[in-house]
């Protein structure tokens, strides 16, 4: 008799839990885009999930080593069968990006040039410095796609950075503990990226599908996207720099736009977590000293009548 | 008795119910393991089912249930999953299944194609999930390649687990077996 009621009562539990969730994860995708999947749980779930991750981030470290170094051994042994193809290909493309690089050069000394005449300094979004951690843990669950890094709140990591392979965007860190972090990666249906173009700068969201490819979503009428255009982020929501590679638009109907990503093609054992500090609104970041221009302005007015202004008293003494 | 379950005394019931939850909590790290190949990731999400499903014979019912929740909570969480997916998954699993009555004794390819059929009445049961209370589609080819990897790994199970029943428990408290006549 017991029986039929606890499970009874475990089952509306877990129901109601799972129902919660939902309600959670629908307003993080009717939410505005991309900054709000950085939180695409509470703050308190988050908090016992990165306390219970730091717990379990070395033995599973440790646990992946062998597994780790096993795929390394098969990888070198079937790159050695293919390495004096590469290296040809390797010279051609070498040959390729120094043309490319000195280009580059070039236009950077004159960007800077033009940035010193019209006394501004852009610079770029792309920070220098990044943090490499290690993915001991990749969730491909049928629900999720995440990953756990070994490296949390004492290597610098925060709740927001963008995380990289060598050859594109990987995720966001979405949870941070003190010797761990969780990454929301970009194919999970709550992740929600602005993205952009470099050949047309058109914009749009490229949305997770729990899928391989993510899908392009929220582009305008006009917007010039095609087929084969390289993807990179646009800073646009605030949270991820710009001019982070992504991948390639794979166009699947006038309407319909996947990207296929750069870090699919092979399995991910180290990243770099980009440090980024996004613009922060000024509600966020209040500057103590600053009068609203009303205030000057009558201060100015009541200056005026009473004493000489600031050229006036100068000139006095001469 | 032949064809009846085997009397199990309570302290001992309490006791495989215990080690079981256990087991499962183990299994639950070693879920988060996966396996890079060339191009796929192979992960190994779906293995602790096979301890829902190989659950020991005449374990405390109550602690059970309670166990199987509590290490489904704990695998959302550490998966980052939605909160309550594997607890009511095991939870459904544990109820239709009762492993901890079974009475009928199965031999290797009879755990085998249970457990697989398992694997996929899972994927099914996570689709109607999907559908109805989370609102969101299941990625099949992620669920497909995650049973496909359970599969691959059950073998390895089967045989660690026969080793711990035989080495350090009464074979009884795990399988019914029919009394030689």
């Amino acid at each position: 008799m017991v029986f039929p009621i606890v499970a009874a009562l475990l089952f509306i539990i877990s129901l109601l839990l799972l129902l919660s969730h939902r309600s959670i994860s629908k307003n993080t995708v009717d939410g505005e885009v991309a900054s709000t999947s950085v939180v695409s749980k509470p703050s308190e779930a988050n908090a016992a999930s990165m306390f219970f991750a730091d717990k379990i981030v070395v033995p599973l470290a440790l646990m992946t080593m062998p597994l780790r170094g096993a795929e390394k051994a098969v990888d070198d042994v079937q790159s050695r069968s293919e390495v004096f193809e590469e290296n040809t290909r390797l010279k051609a493309r070498i040959a390729e990006l120094a043309d490319a690089e000195m280009r580059a050069n070039a236009l950077a000394m004159k960007i800077k040039r033009f940035e010193s005449l019209l006394s501004v300094d852009v610079g770029l979004d792309i920070p220098v410095q990044k943090i490499a951690a290690r993915v001991v843990s990749e969730q491909d669950g049928p629900f999720a796609r995440s990953a756990l890094l070994n490296a949390g709140a004492s290597s610098g990591i925060k709740v927001g950075y963008a995380v990289m392979t060598e050859v594109g965007l990987y995720g966001h860190v979405v949870a941070v503990g003190k010797r761990s972090a969780r990454v929301l990666r970009v194919e999970d249906i709550n992740s929600r990226i602005a993205v952009m173009t470099p050949r047309s700068e058109a914009r749009a969201i490229m949305v997770g599908t729990n899928g391989i490819e993510p899908r392009l979503q929220y582009v305008a009428r006009d917007a010039d996207w095609q087929d084969a255009d390289i993807v990179v982020t646009s800073g646009d929501e605030g949270v991820l720099p710009r001019g982070l590679p992504i991948g390639v638009v794979r166009q699947l109907s006038p309407q319909r736009r996947n990207v296929t990503l750069n870090t699919t093609d092979k399995a991910v054992d180290w990243v770099w977590v980009y440090p980024y500090m996004p613009v922060q609104p000024p509600d966020l970041d209040p500057a103590d000293d600053v009068q609203d221009s009303a205030e000057v302005n009558s201060s100015l007015d009541g200056a005026e009548g009473e004493t000489p202004s600031t050229s006036e008293t100068s000139s006095e003494p001469g | 008795m032949a064809g009846t379950l085997n009397y199990t005394p309570a302290p001992k019931a309490r006791r495989m119910a215990f080690i079981a939850t256990l087991v499962t909590g183990l299994l639950c790290i070693l879920s988060l393991m996966s396996v890079n190949g060339q191009t796929l990731v192979y992960p190994f999400v779906m293995v602790p089912t096979f301890a829902i499903y190989l659950w020991p014979q005449g374990a405390n019912p109550i602690i059970s249930l309670v166990g199987i929740v509590l290490m489904g909570f704990w695998l959302d969480h550490i998966s980052f999953g939605p909160t309550g997916l594997w607890a009511l998954t095991w939870l459904v699993l544990f109820i239709i299944y009762r492993p901890d009555t079974r009475a009928k004794p199965q031999g290797y390819w009879g755990q085998f194609a249970g457990a697989v059929l398992t694997l996929f009445a899972i994927c099914l049961f996570h689709t109607l999930l999907g559908a109805t209370v989370l609102g969101r589609p299941m990625d099949i080819f992620s669920a497909g390649l995650s049973v496909g990897t359970a599969c691959f790994v059950f073998p390895i199970f089967y045989v660690i687990r026969e080793y711990f029943a035989r080495s350090y428990g009464n074979r009884h408290d795990y399988y019914y077996e029919a009394p030689s006549k």
